[in-house]
């Protein structure tokens, strides 16, 4: 398999550009090799579908607190509260074509947990999950680790009577 | 006379609407997507379907291209499904002749949680 990527801060655009040049390398095989076409017409799986999987995935290994930067984690609990966005888009970018799909992560991972080890088990988690579910290929898994979370960081509600 | 295939003009929103309800009988599929702007209707005789498109082709058959949400299962095998569901259902409303290529657009996903 060829996905995977570095533990770095992906760059804007980047999982767009590895999509495209990828799926420009070899146009006479791939309409045959994809599980997502058949001679009675084509399966295409919306980004949303690619981000909620690849969400679900992230947070289902070990070592992972949250996804998304400081920012959006910011602008998310603002939002989700008053329910205009899903939580489960935090901190995922994705491109998705009609072959292969690829990952942008953002993520927060306990403190005292291996940084490589989580980064890879979630790559891997997140290759399984979305290739066996949509039957896209993932060219890429890219993965920011934003911050660490130590127990303790969360500041407490107000109250809301004294 | 053209040498293409005519459908009757009411076999467009026949199939669109067979195909609808064929692929909303379809375990695993929960909705279908009216789209960005009602994109993604057939209105026919004042009618109106969200989540399937239906087009002439070149060879006078009609593509569909329809817009579902549905659970996450692996989504190939639930496309084959649906197309398997909406042929079988064409076939007994006589209008496979009219049936084109079959579009599965995985809108969305449903999860069980909350």
């Amino acid at each position: 398999m060829e996905a995977g990527g570095p533990t770095s801060k992906p760059k804007p655009g980047e999982a767009a550009l590895a999509r495209q040049s990828s799926a420009r390398t070899s146009p006479d095989t791939i309409e045959t090799s994809s599980p997502l076409t058949s001679e009675r017409g084509s399966t295409s799986i919306a980004d949303t579908v690619v981000t909620k999987i690849a969400s679900i995935a992230a947070r289902e290994v070990r070592g992972v607190h949250q996804l998304g930067g400081g920012v959006s984690r910011a602008v998310g609990a603002v939002t989700q509260r008053v329910g205009i966005t899903d939580e489960r888009s935090q901190g995922v970018s994705v491109e998705v074509g009609e072959r292969e799909a690829a990952v942008d992560l953002t993520l927060v991972i306990e403190y005292g947990e291996s940084i490589p080890r989580v980064a890879q088990a979630v790559r891997d988690n997140v290759i399984k999950r979305i290739e066996g579910t949509t039957g896209l290929s993932v060219t890429e898994v890219n993965i920011a680790v934003d911050d660490l979370y130590f127990p303790g960081d969360e500041t407490p509600e107000p109250a809301r009577v004294e | 006379m053209s040498e293409l295939a005519t459908p009757r003009s009411s076999d467009r929103a026949a199939l669109a609407r067979i195909a609808l309800e064929a692929a909303l009988a379809v375990g695993d599929v929960v909705g279908a997507e009216a789209g960005p702007h009602g994109a993604w209707v057939t209105e026919a005789g004042g009618e109106r379907l969200p989540g399937v498109v239906a087009v002439a082709q070149a060879d006078g058959r009609y593509a569909l291209d329809l817009h579902l949400i549905v659970r996450p299962v692996p989504l190939h095998e639930l496309a084959e499904r649906i197309r398997e569901r909406v042929v079988r259902a064409s076939e007994r409303a006589g209008l496979e002749g009219a049936l084109g290529s079959i579009g599965v657009s995985i809108e969305d996903i449903e999860l069980l949680e909350g």
